[in-house]
């Protein structure tokens, strides 16, 4: 055999070898691009989007007579509910952004789709996916914003007690039944876009400041503080109470320690990856900062305990945890990668599926329903 | 038994344009083992070829080939054999004994350092023994190549121009060291563009012209073609008597005969003194190498 | 055993060679700079402070692990990528020296098969670079580890799959040298070759760029062959990545390796069959 004709035979067996070879590389073949999430967003400062979007919310209060002019600086009408204790504690949820979000599909995945939204839509003829705009969690209540122009609060609330409060609010009162009156609850109404919830008290009181009425004080969240998709304050008490009750990050956090900071201020992004900054403040520098280190050694423990136990998930949520010193406190960035919570949609979704098609066979065959699950959500998230 | 049998050995090389051309036509060559050979031939003949193909280095493109009763692509008959190419490259760092070394491991020869110090004293680089072959001049990497090629006391010997580059005193000894190998038993082939090396070294010749073995046989018998004698007798020698014996005068005051063989010249010299011819001296009549080769090419042309 | 033998030689040959003992001395004095210039200060399991000639690093205020991070995989990448250039450099003339006219007719005389000359090459070479990059390795963990208390051990499966990778280049850089008996050529085969594997680990990405039909099809075909050279690279800078990424590592393993024996077997024929 000449060694032309030897290299000949040697070519099938090569082609053979490289198509392998490439149909190997090419298994599980992904776009390349490197690990940790270049696209978290930590809020550290209100961008120009965000200021754009709160001067279209400020508006004028509304004159106290028909001739009067409007008092002072227009506000952002949720902003003005917000308690004006510094002690209290206000969150602030972009509930229309975040919908529309990475994480909103997470949720809404979580809940099980739209088909109990669409029930309380048929009830109350608000839809908490287009209709809501934002909403407010206090110590005092709750405050929603938003257009709720469909609504029907006199067949919604029938035996509540109605009265009417400044030039546009009217609240319900509920039925009271607690035994000493301490379930007192109310909701109030502000024109077509604003709803508040709480005791009759907290209603009449978040009303007031809404028109400006009654006590003059400065609400705890600013507006320059409105960036983000989620922001908030947490005052001393409320924070004081937070880290040292029990169980969570509180249980284990010094005692000397659980006071240090006075005040927490928290943002969070979520247009695509999560990026949450919480900013302690205190009196005391040097407490503040033995607080930031704590926290910082608590990270360590708790990622290296997740790696012990197999937590991988809890890894890599952990490994984007990071606390950095400023000059009035520290800020613990928490990262969520948006193909982490694009996991967590899809596992929601097929836990729900398998619910769903559990309880459709157990209709089936005449069995009682089994009882709905509470949606897992990271449990590493809750604890921190 | 045989070192070397080839028969009807042919090689054509055959370029990307398709041209091909023949390096070698049909050689047939056999060397009994012990023998001295000696290749010769013009440039371009195809004697490196030739060589290349003996050891495998180039694949023939027909033919029969045995090299020491194998294959010379069986590794076992590579290592009872040693090469010296035409123009060896040694690696520049090395000193003779790491490089000696080196080949002794490839031929799976277990040499100790004195051995290898023996061998490059025996090649004459005791002075050169510590420096790196990249200053060595042309003689110097030859003598080394040829002391590679002695490594493991091989059967067979095929040198490409082993004294290339060496000085005439350097030529004595590696004559010397051939001539040792030789008389130990080994079968030499060598190619030498120096006649007068090969004709000193070599008991056999072949001529090699445009690929093919045009002459080949024992070195005496190429030279002595016809049996010729030139002799001197002393003065007063009859000239009548001779001329009727058949010797011929000749312009220097020799004389010359043609006898077929020893008895015959012997017969024709007794009746010389016979008539009163003394005889001083006797040579054979012989042709040199170089007026062998050039008959050889001559009548192939 | 001829193999290693012929290994051996390969590697005491490129001990002496001027740019193996650049590439040891300039990973040495790299490090040796490094563990001068470097400050990191461990304090409770996080990292308090770094600085690099003096100024401070963006790297700190927390876990240690995590900080040290960007380091490791800065120093993977460099290993990787730098250990894969170098090889292609300064091994590009191994093999066309030992094809030299002189040297080749001498070695084919010796005892040796002509497959035994080749793989032994290309083990040697192989042996050279993993050599240089677990030295590298070794020592980088060494610096970072005695500095900080934490150890480690990502650059060693670094210094893996670079030997890997540059498996696959040299392949195509000894094979051509069965053809083209030249350094240049075999080193820009190696540069080529390194181009179109960071080319081939992105051609998911790259391909939507190309109009549909036989230019990408072409670009498809054509790149799916070539040794995923930047996927490697990714992954031995950062092996903390999400596990469907790293389940892609053995299967990337394996293919890279069939690619190297398809161009080995190809280049041992065609090796074979050659006159010198």
């Amino acid at each position: 055999m000449s060694p032309s004709s030897r290299r000949l035979m040697v070519l099938p067996l090569v082609a053979l070898l490289l198509g392998l070879a490439a149909w190997f590389m090419s298994r599980n073949e992904t776009p390349l691009h490197a690990g940790p999430p270049a696209t978290v967003t930590f809020p550290t400062e209100m961008t120009p989007r965000e200021e754009a979007r709160a001067r279209a919310r400020r508006t004028h209060r509304p004159p106290a007579a028909p001739n009067a002019p409007a008092p002072g600086a227009p506000v952002d009408p949720l902003l003005a509910v917000l308690p004006t204790d510094p002690g209290a504690g206000a969150v602030v949820l972009e509930a229309n952004a975040i919908r529309n979000s990475p994480l909103g599909e997470t949720l809404l995945a979580c809940m099980g789709g739209r088909r109990q939204l669409d029930m309380m839509r048929e009830r109350t003829g608000v839809d908490p996916l287009n209709d809501l705009d934002r909403m407010a969690i206090t110590t005092e209540g709750v405050s929603l914003t938003g257009h709720f122009g469909e609504a029907d609060w006199d067949a919604l609330f029938p035996d509540a007690s109605r009265s009417a409060r400044g030039d546009q609010g009217r609240i319900y009162e509920l039925p009271d039944e607690g035994v000493r009156g301490e379930n007192r609850r109310a909701v109030g109404v502000w024109g077509n876009s604003m709803v508040v919830l709480g005791t009759p008290e907290e209603v009449e009181a978040a009303l007031d400041r809404l028109e400006g009425g009654g006590p003059r004080g400065t609400p705890i969240l600013d507006a320059s503080q409105a960036y983000g998709e989620v922001y908030g304050v947490i005052g001393g008490d409320t924070l004081a109470m937070m880290l040292g009750r029990g169980g969570g990050l509180g249980d284990q956090l010094p005692p000397e320690l659980r006071d240090a900071a006075s005040r927490l201020e928290l943002h969070a992004d979520t247009r695509s990856d999560v990026g949450v900054v919480a900013r302690f403040e205190g009196e005391d520098p040097t407490r503040v900062e033995e607080l930031g280190k704590t926290f910082k050694g608590l990270l360590s423990v708790a990622r290296a305990q997740a790696q012990l136990e197999g937590e991988p998930d809890a890894v890599r949520l952990l490994d984007m945890a990071r606390v950095s010193h400023g000059e009035a406190g520290f800020d613990l960035q928490l990262a969520v990668p948006q193909s982490f919570l694009e996991e967590m949609a899809e596992r929601c979704r097929v836990e729900h599926q398998a619910r769903e098609e559990a309880a459709e066979r157990a209709r089936a065959e005449g069995e009682a329903l089994p009882e709905p699950q509470t949606p897992t959500a990271a449990p590493e998230r809750e604890e921190l | 038994m045989h070192a070397l049998e080839v028969s009807g050995l042919t090689k054509t090389y055959g370029s990307a344009l398709g041209r091909k051309q023949e390096a070698l036509r049909g050689v047939d060559l056999a060397l009994p083992a012990g023998t001295s050979f000696g290749l010769i031939g013009p440039n371009g003949a195809g004697k490196t070829t030739f060589i290349k193909t003996l050891l495998g280095i180039v694949a023939p493109t027909s033919g029969e080939l045995r090299l020491l009763g194998g294959s010379p692509k069986d590794p076992a008959i590579r290592r009872r054999l040693g090469y010296l190419p035409e123009r060896l490259h040694l690696p520049a760092f090395d000193t003779p004994p790491s490089f000696l070394r080196q080949i002794a491991r490839f031929k799976g020869v277990a040499w100790d350092a004195d051995q290898i110090r023996a061998l490059i004293c025996r090649v004459g680089l005791e002075d050169a023994i510590d420096r790196r072959v990249g200053g060595f001049s042309k003689g110097m990497r030859q003598r080394l190549g040829l002391a590679s090629a002695l490594i493991g006391a091989p059967e067979l010997l095929i040198l490409d121009e082993p004294t290339d580059g060496i000085d005439p005193m350097g030529r004595a000894e590696i004559r010397r060291i051939l001539a040792d190998e030789v008389a130990r038993g080994t079968t030499l082939f060598l190619n030498s563009h120096l006649l007068s090396e090969t004709e000193r070294i070599c008991t056999r010749i072949g001529v090699l012209n445009r690929g093919k073995l045009v002459l080949e046989g024992p070195l005496e018998t190429l030279r002595q073609p016809s049996p010729r004698w030139t002799l001197r007798f002393a003065e007063g020698a009859p000239r009548e008597a001779l001329l009727a014996l058949g010797f011929e005068p000749q312009d220097t005051g020799s004389w010359q005969l043609e006898a077929a063989d020893a008895e015959g010249l012997n017969v024709k010299l007794d009746r010389a003194r016979e008539a009163g011819a003394l005889l001083v001296g006797l040579t054979p009549e012989l042709r040199d190498l170089e007026k062998v080769l050039a008959e050889a090419m001559q009548e192939a042309a | 055993m001829m193999l290693f033998e012929v290994a051996l030689q390969v590697l005491r040959e490129a001990v002496r060679r001027r740019w193996v003992l650049a590439l040891f001395i300039g990973i040495t004095g790299m490090l040796l700079l490094l563990s001068f210039t470097l400050q990191l200060e461990v304090v409770d399991g996080a990292l308090a402070a770094s600085r690099l000639f003096g100024k401070v690093l963006g790297i700190g205020a927390e876990d240690a692990e995590v900080a040290l991070r960007p380091l490791f995989a800065a120093g993977s990448a460099l290993l990787f990528y730098g250990g894969l250039l170098f090889g292609i450099v300064a091994t590009a003339d191994f093999a066309p020296r030992l094809l030299e006219p002189g040297r080749i007719e001498h070695l084919l005389a010796l005892p040796i098969r002509r497959w035994q000359l080749l793989l032994g090459t290309f083990l040697g070479v192989l042996v050279l670079c993993l050599s240089a990059g677990l030295y590298g390795a070794l020592c980088f963990t060494v610096l970072i580890g005695t500095k900080t208390g934490f150890w480690m051990w990502q650059l060693f499966g670094s210094a893996l799959l670079c030997t890997v990778a540059f498996a696959s280049i040299y392949a195509v850089m000894l094979g051509s040298v069965t053809w083209v008996r030249s350094a240049a050529t075999s080193a820009a085969l190696g540069g080529v070759m390194f181009i179109l594997g960071i080319i081939a680990s992105n051609r998911v990405a790259i391909a939507p760029f190309i109009t549909e039909g036989w230019g990408r099809t072409g670009f498809e075909a054509v790149t799916s062959v070539v040794p995923r050279i930047a996927s490697l690279g990714l992954l031995a800078a950062h092996p903390d990545l999400d596990p469907e990424r790293l389940a892609q590592l053995p299967t990337l393993l394996v293919g890279m390796g069939l690619f190297t024996v398809a161009v080995l077997t190809l280049a041992l024929s065609n090796f074979e069959s050659k006159d010198y």
